[in-house]
C-alpha cells in the first residue's frame, strides 16, 4: 500500500524463468535441427521457440537487463517471421539462434553470480540481424474433410489442420470432447488445466477451443470448452480424463474424395493480425513439477537445524526438572513424538533435495553438439537413463565431471571420420552413457566410447612411471594432477587436469568409485559409482591450533565472543589438569576449555578467540577455539577404525583441499573429560 | 612364486604380500587424530577412503624422522582393516619363492614384538617378513582411547 | 480515499445461444461497505504476473487473482466476478486477442474493462488491439507508476459509469 514498488527485486524470481524458458528453446531448436536433419519440419517447435524468446524479451525489459533484450529481441523478430512464413529455419539460422541462446545463458548466469551481463558481442547481433527465411511450401493434404463446426474450424491454424489430417491418415481417430467448467467440478479438482494435463496422457490435443452456451446445470458457466484430439486411445479413457464417464466422442473426420482443405478455411481475424504474436500452441502436458530455488531448500534445512536446537535445549530443561523430582512423563512421551516428527520433516527436505538422473542427462546433447562442430568429429550420442532419484548437491557436483569426460572423449578418443573408415570403423563414433541405480543406495554411471582406447605405454611414458599393469594402475596414472597425454592443448578439454578433478569429485567428495576399462583400438568406458544420497550435515568449520575441524549445527548451543578480561580462572589443583575458566553467559556461570589444550595443539593465543558452547546433561561447556571459518553442508564419512577412535571424534569430511577434516562430537568429548562441573552434576 | 612389496625403515629392509597391499603413495602428512595412540600419525584420504596412517617406525620402537620425498604409505588390507603403514622407502616389487622363506631369529622377533615372524635371505639382502594380522589385529587389544589430562595425569607422550 | 461502491446487475439469461450468461442478479452491497476490486491477472509467466500484482497494490483495496492461460482466464471468468482484466497477449492454448474477443462476444463480459500488457508497442498494435475491444492498453517494459495510472484510469472511468 505504500510506495511504489521495485522491479529489481525480481530479478532472482526472474533469472529462474529464464532459465526454463532458454531450457525450452534449446529443446526446441535442437528438436528443428533434428526434423530437418530427417527431411521434415517443425513449425510447432519454432513457435515454441519464439514464444520462449518473447517472454524472455519481456520480462528481461521489466528487471532491466539491457543485453538480454538486445539479443532476444532480434532471436524474436526473426523467429516470428519465420513461424509467419511456414515455420522452417536453415541451418545456419539454427546455429545463430542456439548461439543466441548460449549468449542469453551465459548473461543470466552471470546475473546469477551476483556480476553484471555484458553487453552482447557486435558480431553476434549482426549475425542475428542477417539471418534470411525460408519459404516452405505446403505439402498435398490426405483426402479427408474435417466434419465440424464452421466457426470452430475457422479458428484452427493451418498447422493444426494439416495435425489433424496427417492423424486421420496415419489411422488415429480425430474427436471433439467437452468440458464445462463449473464450481463443484472446481472444487473436485477439475479445471481445464487438470483436464488438458489428464487429456495429454491419453491423446494428442491439437486444440481447445472455448465456446459460449447457455447457462445451464451442466455448464452454470455459460461455457464449455472444446477439445480437439488425435487419438488412439478408447472413448472411456478419454471421457475418465474430461471427468466424464460413459460420454461418447464425435469423431471430427468424414471421409470424401475432396479438393484440397485451402479452400474450406474461412480466413479468421487473428490470422490477419498477427498469428505468431498470439502463440495458439498447445503445451505439452504440464508435469506437476514445481521448480525450487536450492537456497530456498537451504533455508528449509536451516530451519529445520534452529528446530533441532530448540528441541535440545526443551530436552535438557526437561532434564532439569526430572532432576528436581518433577513427573515429566508425559513431556517426555511428547517429546519422543517431536524427535520423530523433526526426523520425518528432514527425511522430506531431503526427499525435495532429490533430482532425478534424467535432470544430468537432459544437458548432454547439447554439450555434444557443441562439441562435434568444434572438433569436426561425428559423433551419435546413446543416452540411457534409469528413473533414479538422487541428492541436488550430487548432482550438481556429478554434472561437471560428465562434462569432462564427454569432452574427453569426444576430443581425444574418437578418431576423425577418415581415421576411423581406415580402421574399419563405422564413421560415427558412439558415445554411450547410462545412469541406474546400481543397489539402492548407489548410483551406476557409465561414459563409453568406441575411439582409440587409451595408450597406457604412452600415458606412463608422459609421466614418468611405469606402465601399469592392471586397470586400476591405469585410473592412477591418468589421475595424476596436471598429466595430459596431448601436447597441443585443445580449446575443447584444456590441460587434461580434469582426470584428477573427476577423481577428486567421484571418490574423494563424495565417498563413491571410479573405473577405467580400455582396450586400445576399440574403446574405453569410465564407470562412476556415487552414492545416491549422502550424509550431509550442516556445520560450522573453526580453525583451532592451525587445524580445521567442523562440528553440527545442531549440536552447538551458542557461539560466544570470548573477552579475555571477563574470563575467571579456577585454580588448579594438579599440573597436568586442563585449565578451565569460567564465562558468564547471561548470568549464568559457563566453564570454559581450551579446545586446543585437550588436543594438545599449539595454539595461537589464548582468549582472543571464539567458544562454541554446547549442553551436556543439562549444563552448558564452552570450548575455545581460534576462529570461525563459516558454516557449510559436509558429507561426512565415519571413522570407523580402531585406531582412530577418539573421543570427541565422530568423523572425517573434506573441506576441498583434499585432506580430512575432523568432524568433532563436542557433546561426547565434553562427556569423556571427567571434570568437576560447576553446575552440580556429578563426576 | 608370490609378489611382494619391499620397503625399508632405519635401513633394514621388509617385505609384505603384494596381494594385501593396495597401494602405496608418497606421504606429505596426514590430519592428526587427537587421542589416537603415540604411533597413529592421524589419517589420510586414499582412493575415496578415510583411512588411518600407522607409524611403523614409532610402533617398533625406533626414533621417530622427519619426512623426505622418499616417505611412503603403504596402504595394506588385512583382517577386514585397511591401514596405511608409513615406511623411509618402497621402490620395489620382488617375486619371492615362499619356500625359501624362513623363521626369524629369535632376537629378531623379541625386539619387534613379535611383529616380524619371518626372513627371506636374498643373495646378500636380508628381507624381514612382517605378520600384518598381527600388525593390524593386535593393536585392538592394547588400545584404549587415550585418557585426556584431567583424568590422570600419566600422559606424557607427546602424539606428534 | 472515498469509499467506492459498486452496484452490479446482471442481465437475466437471455436465450441466445452464444452468449454467455452468468449469475442472475447481484445484490446491492450495504452503504458503508468498500467492495474491494477484484483483479483478474492474466499472463503466463509467474514472474510476470507477481511484478503486475506488486505494481498495482499500491492501489487501496484491491485483491488479485492469477491465470497463467488464455482458457484458464475464460474459466475464471465464467465461475466469479471481476472488475478488471489484466490480459498479456502473448500467451500458449489461446491468444490474447482471441480471448478478449471472446469476453466482448459475451452479455456478461462485455463491459469489463480489459487492460492489454504487451511488447509489442508499436501503434499499429495499439490500433488494433483497441479495436478488438480493449479498454486500455500498455507495452512492455512499462515502470510502476504508468499501470497504477493506466489502471486507475480505467477504473475511474468504470466508476463513473456504473453509477
Amino acid at each position: 500500500m505504500t510506495g511504489t514498488a521495485d522491479l529489481k527485486e525480481f530479478i532472482a524470481a526472474y533469472l529462474v524463468e529464464a532459465e526454463e524458458h532458454l531450457a525450452v528453446a534449446n529443446t526446441q531448436l535442437l528438436a528443428v535441427e533434428g526434423a530437418q536433419k530427417n527431411g521434415s519440419t517443425n513449425p510447432r517447435a519454432v513457435r515454441e521457440t519464439f514464444r520462449s524468446l518473447h517472454t524472455i524479451k519481456g520480462l528481461s525489459a521489466m528487471v532491466g537487463v539491457e543485453p538480454v533484450v538486445a539479443i532476444a529481441h532480434r532471436m524474436e523478430n526473426f523467429l516470428r517471421d519465420s513461424d509467419r512464413s511456414g515455420g522452417t529455419l536453415a541451418q545456419p539460422a539454427i546455429d545463430a539462434l542456439l548461439r543466441g541462446v548460449r549468449a542469453i545463458e551465459q548473461r543470466v548466469a552471470a546475473l546469477a553470480r551476483g556480476d553484471s551481463a555484458a553487453p552482447p558481442s557486435e558480431e553476434l547481433l549482426a549475425a542475428l540481424d542477417s539471418l534470411g527465411l525460408v519459404a516452405t511450401t505446403a505439402a498435398p493434404a490426405p483426402a479427408a474433410v474435417l466434419d465440424l463446426d464452421p466457426a470452430l474450424l475457422a479458428k484452427l491454424a493451418p498447422f493444426e489442420v494439416d495435425q489433424l489430417l496427417r492423424g486421420i491418415a496415419e489411422g488415429q481417430r480425430a474427436l471433439r470432447a467437452e468440458f464445462s467448467p463449473s464450481p463443484e467440478r472446481a472444487a473436485q479438482g477439475l479445471t481445464i488445466n487438470s483436464v488438458r494435463e489428464r487429456m495429454a496422457k491419453v491423446a494428442d490435443i491439437v486444440r481447445v477451443l472455448p465456446r459460449g452456451v447457455p447457462a445451464s446445470p451442466e455448464a452454470p458457466g455459460g461455457l464449455c470448452f472444446v477439445l480437439i484430439l488425435l487419438t488412439r486411445s478408447s472413448d472411456e479413457l478419454i471421457a475418465e480424463a474430461v471427468g466424464v464417464r460413459g460420454a461418447q466422442f464425435q469423431s471430427v473426420a468424414r471421409e470424401l474424395p475432396a479438393p484440397a482443405m485451402e479452400s474450406e478455411l474461412v480466413p479468421s481475424i487473428e490470422a490477419e493480425f498477427d498469428g505468431a504474436e498470439d502463440g495458439k500452441i498447445d503445451t505439452h502436458s504440464r508435469r506437476g513439477v514445481v521448480r525450487v530455488d536450492v537456497s530456498r531448500l537451504d533455508d528449509a534445512m536451516e530451519g529445520l537445524s534452529s528446530l533441532i536446537v530448540t528441541r535440545f535445549r526443551l530436552a535438557r530443561a526437561i532434564a532439569s526438572l526430572t532432576e528436581r523430582g518433577v513427573n515429566t512423563r508425559e513431556l517426555s512421551e511428547i517429546m519422543t513424538d517431536n524427535a520423530r516428527q523433526l526426523r520425518d520433516l528432514r527425511a522430506a527436505i531431503v526427499r525435495v533435495r532429490m533430482v532425478p538422473v534424467s535432470e544430468l542427462l537432459e544437458r548432454v546433447p547439447l554439450l555434444v553438439r557443441g562439441l562435434r562442430r568444434a572438433t569436426n568429429r561425428s559423433v551419435r550420442l546413446e543416452l540411457e537413463g534409469g528413473s533414479a532419484e538422487l541428492d541436488k548437491s550430487v548432482s550438481e557436483r556429478l554434472f561437471p565431471v560428465i562434462v569432462h569426460l564427454v569432452r574427453n572423449a569426444v576430443d581425444h578418443a574418437i578418431e576423425t571420420p577418415d581415421e576411423r573408415l581406415r580402421r574399419g570403423k563405422p564413421e560415427e563414433g558412439l558415445l554411450r552413457i547410462t545412469c541406474g541405480a546400481r543397489t539402492n543406495t548407489r548410483l551406476e554411471i557409465t561414459v563409453s566410447d568406441d575411439g582409440r582406447g587409451i595408450d597406457r605405454a604412452a600415458v606412463a611414458k608422459k609421466a614418468g612411471r611405469p606402465s601399469p599393469s592392471d586397470d586400476a594402475g591405469l585410473l592412477d596414472l591418468l589421475c595424476i594432477p596436471g598429466l595430459s597425454t596431448r601436447d597441443i592443448v585443445t580449446t575443447t578439454s584444456g590441460r587434461g587436469m580434469g582426470m584428477e578433478i573427476v577423481k577428486r569429485t567421484i571418490v574423494d567428495e563424495l565417498g563413491g568409485e571410479l573405473e577405467v576399462h580400455s582396450v586400445v583400438g576399440q574403446g574405453t568406458t569410465f564407470t562412476l559409482r556415487v552414492p545416491l544420497t549422502i550424509s550431509i550435515v550442516d556445520a560450522f568449520s573453526f580453525e583451532c591450533g592451525e587445524q580445521r575441524f567442523v562440528v553440527p549445527v545442531t549440536m552447538v548451543d551458542e557461539i560466544v565472543e570470548v573477552d579475555a578480561n571477563a574470563l575467571v580462572k579456577v585454580p588448579a589443583n594438579d599440573d597436568d589438569s586442563l585449565t578451565v575458566d569460567i564465562l558468564s553467559r547471561r548470568g549464568v556461570a559457563v566453564p570454559m576449555i581450551q579446545l586446543a589444550q585437550v588436543f594438545r595443539l599449539k595454539t595461537a593465543g589464548k582468549g582472543a578467540g571464539k567458544a562454541i558452547v554446547v549442553r551436556r546433561a543439562g549444563s552448558a561447556v564452552a570450548f575455545a577455539v581460534d576462529r570461525m571459518l563459516g558454516q557449510q553442508e559436509v558429507v561426512v564419512r565415519p571413522l570407523n577404525d580402531v585406531l582412530v577412535r577418539a573421543p570427541g571424534v565422530s568423523g572425517a569430511t573434506d573441506l576441498g583441499d583434499g585432506r580430512p577434516t575432523l568432524v568433532l562430537d563436542l557433546v561426547a568429548l565434553s562427556a569423556s573429560l571427567s571434570m568437576v562441573s560447576l553446575g552440580g552434576s556429578a563426576r | 612364486m608370490k609378489l611382494h612389496v619391499v620397503f625399508t625403515l632405519t635401513g633394514a629392509e621388509y617385505a609384505l604380500p603384494f596381494d594385501s597391499v593396495l597401494q602405496m603413495e608418497s606421504y606429505t602428512g596426514a590430519t592428526l587424530v587427537p587421542g589416537a595412540p603415540a604411533y597413529v600419525d592421524g589419517i589420510v584420504t586414499v582412493r575415496g577412503m578415510v583411512v588411518p596412517v600407522l607409524d611403523l617406525r614409532t610402533r617398533f620402537g625406533l626414533p621417530r624422522t622427519e619426512l623426505t620425498l622418499d616417505t611412503r604409505i603403504v596402504v595394506t588390507e588385512s583382517v577386514g582393516r585397511v591401514v596405511a603403514l608409513r615406511v623411509d622407502s618402497a621402490r620395489e616389487v620382488l617375486k619371492l619363492d615362499v619356500e625359501k622363506h624362513q623363521p626369524a631369529p629369535s632376537i629378531v622377533s623379541e625386539r619387534s614384538s613379535g611383529l616380524v615372524n619371518a626372513v627371506h635371505p636374498l643373495g646378500k639382502r636380508l628381507l624381514l617378513l612382517i605378520d600384518l594380522p598381527k600388525l593390524l589385529g593386535e593393536n585392538s587389544h592394547d588400545l584404549q582411547p587415550r585418557a585426556l589430562p584431567a583424568n590422570d595425569g600419566s600422559n606424557k607422550q607427546l602424539p606428534s | 480515499m472515498a469509499l467506492r461502491l459498486s452496484l452490479r446487475i446482471f442481465a437475466a439469461a437471455s436465450a441466445l445461444d452464444g452468449r454467455l450468461t452468468g449469475p442472475a442478479v447481484r445484490h446491492s452491497l450495504p452503504l458503508g461497505y468498500a467492495k474491494m476490486t477484484e483483479i483478474l491477472v492474466v499472463d503466463d509467466s509467474k514472474v510476470m504476473r507477481d511484478m503486475i500484482v506488486a505494481c498495482l497494490r499500491a492501489i487501496p483495496e484491491t485483491s488479485f487473482a492469477h491465470a497463467s492461460s488464455g482458457l484458464e482466464a475464460i474459466e475464471r471468468l465464467s465461475l466469479s466476478a471481476f472488475d478488471l482484466l489484466v490480459l498479456d497477449l502473448n500467451m500458449p492454448d489461446i491468444g490474447g486477442i482471441e480471448v478478449l474477443e471472446f469476453v466482448r462476444s459475451q452479455d456478461t463480459l462485455r463491459t469489463l474493462p480489459v487492460l492489454i500488457v504487451t511488447t509489442r508497442g508499436d501503434d499499429q498494435s495499439r490500433e488494433r488491439v483497441l479495436q478488438a475491444g480493449a479498454t486500455g492498453f500498455l507495452a512492455k517494459p512499462f515502470t510502476p507508476d504508468s499501470i497504477i495510472a493506466e489502471v486507475r484510469a480505467i477504473l475511474a472511468d468504470r466508476a463513473e459509469h456504473v453509477a
